[in-house]
């Protein structure tokens, strides 16, 4: 019996759609997008073409959508997803009420909310907001929030130097920095307690996998209380847009 | 009557000289027995534990980022830290001598020591951390309650250093060197031990409470001016705590369990050592404790034969902690 050609030739090309999907689909930048982890609402919009609908986004998933694209979570929903740009892999976790923008290659805007940033290996990410843009060059685990006025970025472990094109510092573990467009490299360092900080971080305990970094949180932590020499009785909260940092009292047991 | 009174004296001096005469001559020091291990592992634990803990309010706005709670803390260039650690015992002891037959009932201890601890540095290796640390102890043990006790006596210089690697879900590993010194109340010494170490720790958080298992390899290096290196034993010990606060108090229960084989004798024996200090806090640096503990060690071999004890130890102490 002859098996007629186009017959083979369909098969062919659900096999290759079948091997693209296993292996996830690489942009144009070189960059695979797969969706690790998600919870609650969580949502991709393409913004390469004007009126197309956001989608919701599934676990286990590629994202073969091409750049730009947004990411965004709703109230009490959080996205894990993996970024793998040639041998370099980025594990990404998306706070709630976050909307994450990839402009293009290693150029990110954060809208709202907050993320996690955590590679073994150096990168640099141009990441931050569209009045204000920042470049974080480095290795280890991050977070970054949108405040009120400006951006502020934890460095969890690793060492990380931040600011822009012209000029940067050196971040170490524990370092909390608030950067604005008056303040490109950002604020003098405060260092934060991290045991507390990953013991009450939902962008580290919301997730069911601990991160890959786990361990090395685990060791700055432990470094950071054996160093620790003393402890503020308050809480580092949002920057007013009168550009004041609102502190908050620690209640007394 | 005179010659019945005679006797009876003649009858009581031979015995109490018999008696005294036997205790003399089975009374004598076990330096080999040693009960510190417990409190080493706290006193080094209390260093590495840190200032941890933190007071936080779940209703404070800044709980509603994801990010967590962002506490500013000052820290030190290097991690230098220093443990201090004073405790006066007083125990009741129904086998003073860990002899193999009790040749007194009891008698009464009294046991001052005092320890010190050096941090020397926390370092981070990604993924472990590593903290060094130097210990200097110094202990004196007092007798009382029964004659004869003055032989058991001793004053005590510990030596040691320790270098933990710290790991994710309690665990820790250890490796260290430590040398112990006895001296009689003549400060003449009795016996000398050069111990090499390693160790695995785990501990982990049941309720309230922590919990701590440890495994350790000692290989104790002796001289004892009789006997030289008749001492010298490789020793495998598992230890279990557990540390359960209740308000003011603490409840810390330990099970252990070691086995030791003599190189020089043909010697081995098992120790399980039990009990439970049950401390109440008056403040974070001083304490007052009651202490229960139960030892046991059963010996083989020809050179063991003379080496089986059990021993019911109780009593108070009032322990003062300090860390810089």
């Amino acid at each position: 019996m002859r098996i007629p050609r186009h017959f083979i030739q369909t098969l062919g090309f659900i096999s290759i759609c079948f091997a693209c999907s296993l292996c996830g689909s690489e942009n144009e930048s070189g960059q695979i997008l797969s969706v690790n982890y998600s919870s609650g609402n969580s949502f991709l919009q393409p913004l390469s073409k004007t009126g197309l609908p956001p989608r919701p986004l599934c676990q286990s998933k590629q994202i073969n959508e091409e750049f730009p694209l947004a990411l965004g979570t709703s109230r009490g929903s959080f996205l894990e997803i993996e970024l793998r740009n040639g041998a370099n892999i980025a594990r990404i976790r998306i706070g709630s009420e976050t909307g994450l923008e990839f402009q293009e290659p290693d150029h990110y805007l954060l809208h709202k909310g907050s993320l996690l940033v955590s590679h073994r290996e150096k990168m640099v990410w141009n990441l931050g907001r569209s009045d204000h843009p920042i470049q974080v060059t480095g290795a280890g685990t991050w977070m970054m929030e949108c405040l009120t006025s400006g951006i502020k970025v934890i460095l969890l472990e690793g060492k990380v130097w931040i600011g822009n094109s012209a000029e940067t510092q050196m971040l170490s573990s524990g370092d909390l920095v608030l950067l604005d467009s008056t303040n490109p490299k950002g604020s003098k360092p405060i260092k934060v307690d991290l045991p507390l900080l990953l013991g009450t971080s939902r962008l580290i305990n919301g997730f069911p996998a601990k991160l890959p970094s786990n361990s090395r949180l685990f060791s700055a932590a432990q470094v950071q209380a054996l160093k620790l020499k003393k402890k503020y009785d308050a809480l580092v909260g949002d920057v007013t847009e009168e550009k004041k940092l609102q502190l908050w009292t620690v209640p007394k047991k | 009557m005179k010659s019945l009174k005679h006797f009876c004296f003649s009858f009581l001096f031979l015995n109490f000289c018999l008696s005294s005469f036997s205790i003399a001559e089975q009374l004598k020091r076990n330096p080999e027995v040693r009960f510190g291990s417990v409190q080493e592992y706290r006193n080094r634990e209390a260093l590495l534990k840190g200032q941890s803990g933190s007071s936080t309010s779940t209703n404070n706005p800044v709980t509603k980022s994801d990010l967590g709670l962002q506490r500013p803390v000052e820290t030190k260039k290097k991690g230098l830290g220093y443990h201090f650690g004073f405790e006066s015992k007083l125990l009741h002891s129904d086998n003073p001598g860990s002899s193999p037959s009790a040749v007194i009932d009891s008698a009464g201890i009294w046991e001052n020591s005092l320890s010190n601890n050096f941090l020397l540095g926390a370092y981070d290796f990604g993924g472990a951390s590593f903290s060094p640390i130097m210990g200097l102890g110094l202990s004196n043990s007092t007798y009382f309650g029964n004659d004869g006790l003055d032989a058991l006596d001793s004053n005590n210089l510990n030596i040691s250093f320790v270098g933990i690697f710290q790991f994710s879900q309690g665990w820790s590993v250890r490796g260290g060197l430590s040398s112990s010194f006895d001296f009689n109340t003549d400060m003449k010494q009795t016996y000398r031990q050069t111990s090499p170490s390693i160790g695995l720790s785990k501990g982990f958080n049941i309720a309230s409470a922590s919990a701590f298992v440890d495994f350790s390899l000692s290989y104790h290096l002796t001289d004892t001016p009789s006997e030289a290196d008749k001492m010298d034993r490789f020793e495998s010990a598992l230890l279990f705590g557990v540390d359960i606060p209740i308000q003011n108090f603490e409840i810390s229960p330990y099970l252990r369990f070691c086995l030791a084989n003599y190189g020089n004798q043909d010697r081995d024996e098992f120790t399980t050592n039990a009990g439970v200090d049950i401390a109440y806090h008056f403040y974070d640096w001083l304490a007052l404790k009651f202490l229960l503990s139960y030892s046991n060690r059963n010996a083989s071999g020809a050179d063991g034969v003379t080496a089986d004890f059990s021993r019911f130890d109780w009593g108070g102490a009032l322990s003062l902690n300090a860390q810089f």
